[in-house]
């Protein structure tokens, strides 16, 4: 990576309890995402993004989840296991912005009235000016009267626009996006990354964007971690991994898209693993994997580094890269 | 394992009472004032009451009486309300509003004041307790099964048999009664308790079954004569709370078990 | 190089279906719908949510009735208590289509016991073929719903609608719930399972690469209008629409211009509201977000005309 990291994440860990067993969503990996850059996580259903972006903000209800591994926010460690001293993170240096956007908002609150929570007195002024303020900067028409309105009198897209701007109003230099366009129809989709887009530039701010859409993230990441069933498999520059992606999962999943063509799809059989799902203690994806042999059943691949910055989770990234 | 075997006990405890014209040792009605209050002995196994009545097998005959009844009562109320519930949330629209007025009006009457009316056209006896129970219990299942069948009537399931040509009866039948059931057993489970706990009130009450026939609710009423004897009120008593216990548990075990399943 | 034209399986006709909100507003779910599908062709209908596309699809089947227009399958009106069978539909959410209390064997037996006079030994067999058919297995029908994944239900679905055999198939977002790599098994199946068993198709997505690779030809819905129709899919470029350009490049991003964040319709005020309502329910459905919007396009809805061969648009500008 060029530039600065602003966050960086080693050995991250989550495991979810079952009774009285421990079972990893999440193994253990490092990240980094770029100050000022946007890093993608491509991933199909369980494959634990989600669940990696809710521990980077200490989400986790430490009852039910163990997380392990250390998490550094441009060089300071964050307290994810104390839920108490997140607060100085959570929203002020990272935010986050979810799938969702109706079940974000209360229903039985107006859209000012969740920009104010919290706030009382003559700061309450300041701060619906603040709320206007942030809600034109999101493109948002008339935002003095989406401030008076419930959530469900907005669309989808707008919705969306109300969510940034909440999250944005600590000023914080990350925003993770969970999926921030998944429910949204495309042309919306579209303004929606736009908009993302824009305040990276303008702002500096850094993303992290998750998403199953390689459309979406080849076309915002810089950078792009490839998840599946826990593990990275795959990490490297967008240009670098669009072009000559190694992992035959991450190959197959570039080639499951009928990009406007009626050439027949070459899929992958099977299904994604679910969470907890016994894959055998080899590589995971080795059921599914055209070129898996009997070394792949046995113990799980490292993360093996492939070129500069390319990174590859495959014991025959090297002999086998040709197919 | 050991919850099981709580479900076990008033399994047998319901099986010897079905079995007391076999296992009873005694004729439960048969009166022998010399040996009254009698202590528990061989002979009789829980002593006798104060008309020298063996107290063992007036318990289970009565306990055939009481639950039977009640069985009686809870199927008769759950068949009605269901297939009422079902066709009122199924055909919607004015009938069902006529349904569910009507299971209103007939709500807001006060059980006891449904039940003393019957009684009251109809004489003392338990075919007037059952029939006034009758008109009350089953609003609970037609509402229950309404507001069931309602939530399945919007899933795509229904649309689909429709598409695979089955008729509206087919439809109701495999595919919105399957699919409610499961949420109508514990219901059933718990109300069986209420009927049996009601019966045995309003015959505690001498409303029900007449004298001479053994009821628990009446061997209680008859035992709150006789503190100094407590075997008299003990053992029925027992019993009802035993049996309401154990429904309750296995609703309450069901409904667990559905949820598990759901999720 | 357009393919043959097969005898016409279905024509829609003008159909319009309007919903009466909770606020008394009518909600304009179909207006003046019409086209018309070949015998073994596939048409895709495209557009956003609300669009009335899903709508289309439960009015062909006979699910809804339309308030005015005329379905004609085989040049006759459709009468769906007949032709039920031979007119079947495959839904988006496949957990909440298939009753989970029962085992896919019973699942798919079911069309089997009202459309065919099949014995049961037979409905097993037909049954086992199915499951085969959808790239299932045979000893699947003993498992309940909840055993499978969303993919391998949706195929179930699949193979319950193909039991009836029927000529026509709907497929309402049949893909959007699935993962990537899944969606590609099915679309992979379904187009052969569209060659093999020579089947029309209704592709209903808001997918249009999906739509791309299945269908053969493409019709354009926005606010219950047909806004666009294109006879050979492989066009798809020399589409003109304002609204189907603005799909095609949704999928592109722009960074430069600002126009994309203000396309929302935005707070209306009172009055803006009424004016875009007046103007929604008797000029052009799109007008409000056009950008090349004029006077007339308020006033005046534009008809589906021909442009050229095989390609009609709603547009005054053409």
């Amino acid at each position: 990576m060029t530039g600065e990291n602003l966050l960086v994440a080693e050995g991250l860990s989550v495991s979810m309890r079952e009774g009285e067993t421990w079972i990893p969503v999440v193994y253990p990996g490092d990240m980094a995402i770029e100050r000022g850059g946007c890093t993608g996580i491509i991933g199909e259903s369980g494959c634990g993004k989600s669940m990696l972006c809710k521990t980077l903000l200490g989400l986790h209800d430490p009852g039910k989840w163990q997380v392990r591994g250390q998490v550094f926010f441009d060089g300071e460690r964050v307290p994810i296991e104390a839920d108490d001293r997140m607060d100085a993170f959570r929203g002020r240096r990272m935010s986050m912005i979810l799938q969702d956007p109706l079940s974000a908002f209360d229903p039985r609150m107006t859209i000012g009235a969740h920009f104010l929570e919290g706030c009382k007195g003559k700061q309450k002024a300041l701060r619906r000016r603040e709320a206007v303020e942030w809600l034109g900067r999101m493109y948002m028409p008339e935002p003095e009267a989406v401030m008076k309105r419930y959530p469900f009198e907005l669309s989808g897209g707008m919705l969306q626009r109300a969510m940034i701007a909440l999250s944005l109003m600590g000023e914080p230099e990350l925003l993770i996006a969970d999926e921030p366009t998944t429910a949204l129809d495309s042309t919306v989709q579209r303004e929606i990354l736009w908009l993302l887009a824009r305040l990276r530039e303008e702002r500096g701010l850094s993303l992290l964007l998750v998403s199953h859409d390689l459309k979406v993230i080849s076309r915002m990441a810089d950078w792009i971690y490839v998840m599946y069933a826990g593990r990275i498999v795959e990490q490297g520059p967008v240009n670098v991994l669009l072009e000559n992606p190694i992992h035959p999962y991450t190959k197959g999943l570039f080639r499951s898209r009928p990009a406007y063509s009626k050439e027949r799809l070459t899929v992958m059989a099977g299904r994604p693993p679910r969470i907890g799902e016994d894959t055998g203690g080899g590589c995971p994806f080795a059921p599914r994997c055209p070129q898996a042999d009997a070394a792949c059943g046995e113990g799980d691949s490292k993360l093996e580094r492939a070129d500069e910055d390319h990174f590859v989770r495959c014991r025959h990234w090297k002999g086998k890269a040709g197919l | 394992m050991k919850r099981k075997f709580f479900l076990l006990l008033p399994a047998l405890l319901v099986l010897i009472c079905l079995l007391a014209p076999v296992l009873a040792p005694w004729d439960p009605n048969k009166a022998d004032p010399t040996i009254k209050f009698a202590k528990m002995s061989a002979s009789h196994w829980l002593g006798t009451d104060y008309l020298g009545r063996d107290i063992f097998s007036r318990v289970l005959w009565g306990g055939r009486r009481t639950m039977g009844y009640a069985a009686l009562v809870t199927a008769a109320s759950a068949v009605f309300g269901t297939c009422l519930g079902m066709l009122s949330g199924f055909t919607g629209g004015v009938f069902d509003s006529v349904v569910m007025k009507g299971s209103d009006i007939l709500r807001s009457f006060p059980g006891i004041v449904l039940v003393l009316i019957v009684v009251s056209v109809r004489g003392v006896g338990i075919g007037s307790v059952c029939l006034a129970m009758l008109l009350v219990r089953w609003i609970w299942y037609a509402r229950m099964a309404r507001n069931l069948t309602r939530a399945e009537m919007g899933r795509t399931a229904i649309l689909a048999s429709r598409l695979s040509g089955s008729s509206w009866l087919k439809i109701l039948r495999r595919h919105i009664f399957i699919s409610i059931l499961p949420e109508m057993l514990p219901v059933l489970s718990l109300d069986f308790g209420g009927a049996l706990l009601a019966i045995s009130g309003y015959s505690f009450l001498g409303l029900g079954i007449l004298p001479p026939d053994a009821e628990w609710g009446m061997m209680i009423n008859d035992g709150r004569n006789y503190m100094e004897h407590p075997g008299m009120m003990l053992w029925p008593g027992l019993c009802v709370v035993f049996i309401v216990i154990s429904v309750n548990l296995l609703g309450d075990r069901l409904r667990d078990k559905l949820e598990v399943r759901r999720s | 190089m357009r393919e043959a034209q097969g005898n016409t399986l279905l024509e829609v006709k003008n159909i319009s279906k309007t919903y009466q909100s909770r606020k008394r507003q009518p909600v304009y779910a179909l207006r003046e719908v019409g086209f018309s599908l070949q015998e073994g062709r596939c048409l895709g209908v495209v557009g956003e949510s609300g669009c009335g596309k899903s709508t289309l699809c439960r009015v062909i089947a006979g699910i809804e009735k339309p308030d005015v227009g005329e379905i004609l399958y085989q040049g006759e009106p459709a009468d769906h208590r007949k032709i039920r069978s031979s007119l079947q539909m495959v839904f988006q959410n496949s957990m909440d289509a298939v009753n989970i209390h029962l085992k896919a064997g019973k699942i798919l037996a079911e069309p089997l016991e009202n459309f065919t006079s099949l014995n049961r030994n037979q409905r097993e067999q037909e049954v086992e073929r199915l499951l085969e058919l959808v790239g299932l297995s045979a000893e699947d029908k003993a498992k309940y719903p909840r055993q499978f994944s969303g993919g391998q239900l949706q195929r179930i679905c699949i193979a319950r609608a193909l039991a009836a055999e029927p000529k026509l198939l709907l497929l309402d977002e049949p893909l959007s719930s699935l993962d990537v790599s899944v969606q590609a098994q099915l679309l992979n199946l379904l187009s052969d399972l569209k060659k093999e068993l020579h089947l029309t198709c209704l592709l209903v997505s808001h997918d249009l690469e999906a739509v791309y690779y299945l269908a053969d030809k493409l019709l354009v819905m926005y606010g219950g209008a047909a806004v666009e129709e294109i006879e050979d899919i492989r066009d798809i470029c020399a589409l003109t629409h304002p609204y189907t350009r603005r799909l095609l490049e949704a999928g592109e991003l722009e960074t430069e211009s600002g126009e994309a964040g203000q396309k929302d319709e935005g707070i209306l005020t009172e009055e803006k509201r009424e004016y875009l309502a007046a103007s929604f329910r008797e000029g052009c459905v799109y007008a409000g977000h056009c950008p090349r919007a004029e006077r007339k396009c308020f006033l005046e809805r534009p008809g589906l005309v021909e442009r050229e061969a095989g390609h009609r648009i709603a547009c005054h500008f053409g």
